[in-house]
């Protein structure tokens, strides 16, 4: 009855709330409030950000570093007419010149840059910059030029070349084996690199128009080397009551320590982004094996009160032999080794932005040897060392496949090399053990991997 | 976005104000809810919305999780604070005979027979002081003891006024159903 009234009540005294300046309170309360704790501000967050930013700049420094002593000093030289002139030969017989005439008001100011290979000329006719529909790049284009503004196009001597080099850099490594036409930065933008004249006034830029799209998609192949190391468990089913004991047996007596993985991969770019991988790969997983193994046998061993009767009332005892149980325990304690070689099937999807890339795989790894070295329990839970006895094929098998899925971050030291580290995850797909073994077995792996890549040009 | 109220009071704690805005963000229309109720217009309300969450960061330290929900200890800071300004309105600084005035015969009790509606009226054309009584006692639940520590008064004069506060709802109410009127 109470309860009923209170509820009266509350449902007679709750009444709607109107409309409320609920931001405008805020700000009264806001200023009565102390002084806002900067320190208080997520400092993780902020050491993250310094953290990246120190890298950057690093990274930056150590470019610009590359680039500067590609170009020494005695190549860079003032011409009679009041420009800057530098001359860079490059180890693979490029020759790269960048020039300054704007210094001179009236003088041109160009970037001209030529490939000694092919021994194009640098001259090309050029358009003023006030004829071309200023577009800036977008997309791919606008990743790869992130520095591509006002300041470049109509600055200094020193801002083209930083232009120029950050171009030779950033974009010979989105299509390293493709050319660079500066025109394509105002058209729709394909990369191409090989020879641009940049001609400009003190105000205005020229950019030679040519059009070079027959190499955009071409393949290219790397070759990559990863060795990691990985976080193994292995999970055991049992086919019936007998395997059950024999699974028991075996989880009690084997520990599964780390994999150590050697893997050579070929990849293929196939189309912009996608990557096809295939090689080989050596799997070792470590197991630390404790067993005791109990013998029982009977043995004669010599015993002072072995016989006795009685001889006339007397208790007469004679030495001599009985049969004795003998047990004994033997305890072994050995590292074994499971030894498995793949060849990795996968497809993967690289995004690449400057010198860094995460490349994301998902393959099939397709077994191709197994071997086991070591001790092991037999079915009948008897120990057994498997490398003397060539048993080893009856209980691990070839052919047990896995499924692994893989992510990695790349870096690109140059065109040619980049570092990888990456996490990747592998599940047997189908046991490992025979059927005699009554046993389902699978594999399955958390662990990191570091690598080098080399890429190689067609 | 809601967070964590966990992180979002160590960020308050640590006079983070973003964490600070975040918690008047979640909090703020459940203040003004139970301010509304004892307030005369939404002015006032907002008054004692803006005296809540002042009070609410400077004793944020108390606040113990392990002896009830967040919401219940805001409330009830709420509902101090709402009572902490009305003791500042004049009208609140009415005499023993001032409520003399409002003392009724009726003395039964006809809670029952009036709906929710009815009721609703009634309450609405108490004076604030008993009107505030009643909301202490019948929607927040407050015993005597504690309104009397809210309102600063005795708890002898917390239960006339609830009395009181009753009467005149019995006399509003047969005010309206009198068939002489």
């Amino acid at each position: 009855m109470n309860n009923q009234i209170h509820q009266k009540w509350r449902e007679a005294l709750n009444q709607p709330v109107p409309e409320w300046d609920q931001a405008g309170t805020w700000e009264k309360i806001e200023q009565s409030l102390p002084q806002d704790n900067p320190h208080a501000s997520n400092s993780l967050s902020k050491w993250m950000v310094l953290i990246i930013l120190c890298v950057t700049l690093w990274g930056d420094l150590y470019h610009n570093k590359l680039i500067i002593n590609s170009i020494t000093p005695n190549q860079a030289h003032n011409n009679t007419d009041g420009s800057l002139q530098a001359t860079n030969t490059m180890p693979n017989g490029h020759v790269q010149t960048a020039s300054n005439k704007s210094i001179k008001k009236d003088t041109k100011l160009s970037v001209t840059l030529s490939h000694a290979r092919t021994q194009q000329s640098a001259k090309h006719s050029t358009t003023p910059l006030s004829t071309l529909p200023l577009v800036l790049p977008t997309g791919e284009a606008a990743d790869a030029l992130p520095q591509f503004d006002k300041q470049l196009l109509s600055g200094s001597f020193d801002s083209l070349l930083n232009l120029w080099q950050y171009q030779r850099t950033s974009l010979s490594q989105v299509q390293p084996f493709t050319q660079l036409n500066l025109s394509e930065l105002l058209l729709p933008f394909l990369p191409t690199w090989e020879t641009a004249n940049v001609t400009s006034t003190h105000q205005t830029l020229a950019i030679t128009v040519t059009s070079q799209q027959k190499k955009r998609h071409d393949s290219r192949w790397a070759l990559i080397i990863n060795c990691g190391i990985a976080f193994t468990q292995l999970q055991l089913q049992a086919t019936d009551a007998q395997g059950e004991n024999f699974r028991l047996a075996k989880k009690s007596t084997e520990t599964t320590l780390e994999t150590t993985s050697l893997s050579g991969n070929m990849a293929l770019e196939l189309h912009r982004n996608w990557q096809l991988y295939i090689g080989v790969e050596h799997q070792r997983i470590a197991h630390w094996f404790r067993a005791k193994q109990v013998s029982v046998e009977q043995q004669q061993i010599m015993s002072d009160s072995a016989m006795f009767y009685q001889l006339n009332g007397n208790t007469v005892y004679v030495n001599g032999q009985v049969n004795q149980q003998v047990i004994t325990t033997e305890t072994i304690q050995s590292p074994t080794a499971f030894n498995r070689i793949f060849i990795p099937l996968a497809l993967g999807y690289q995004h690449q932005r400057g010198r860094h890339a995460i490349v994301v795989q998902i393959g099939a790894m397709l077994n191709v040897w197994n071997r086991y070295q070591g001790f092991s329990l037999d079915e009948t839970g008897q120990i057994i060392r498997k490398d003397r006895q060539q048993l080893a094929r009856i209980y691990r098998k070839n052919g047990a496949h896995s499924v692994r899925v893989t992510g990695t971050y790349s870096y690109y030291l140059n065109q040619r090399w980049q570092l990888s580290a990456g996490v990747a995850a592998q599940t047997d797909w189908r046991s490992v053990f025979t059927p005699v073994t009554q046993l389902n077995g699978r594999y399955q792996q958390l662990g990191i991997q570091l690598g080098m890549n080399y890429r190689i040009g067609r | 976005m809601t967070f964590p109220l966990d992180a979002v009071i160590q960020g308050c704690l640590s006079n983070h104000r973003l964490a600070q805005q975040q918690l008047y963000n979640q909090y703020a229309n459940l203040v003004m809810q139970v301010c509304y109720r004892y307030a005369t217009d939404i002015q006032e309300a907002q008054d004692m919305v803006q005296n809540t969450f002042i009070r609410v960061f400077d004793h944020l330290k108390q606040f113990d999780a392990g002896k009830g929900a967040f919401s219940t200890w805001i409330h009830t800071i709420a509902v101090r604070e709402a009572i902490a300004l009305k003791r500042k309105h004049p009208r609140w600084n009415l005499t023993e005979s001032t409520f003399a005035q409002l003392e009724s015969h009726y003395q039964s009790d006809i809670f029952d027979k009036m709906t929710v509606e009815e009721l609703r009226q009634t309450v609405a054309k108490l004076p604030e002081i008993h009107r505030v009584v009643l909301m202490l006692h019948y929607f927040d639940g407050y015993s005597h003891e504690e309104i009397a520590d809210l309102m600063g008064i005795e708890i002898a004069s917390s239960r006339s006024r609830l009395s009181r506060a009753r009467t005149e709802l019995q006399h509003h109410w047969n005010l309206i159903h009198s068939p002489g009127l």
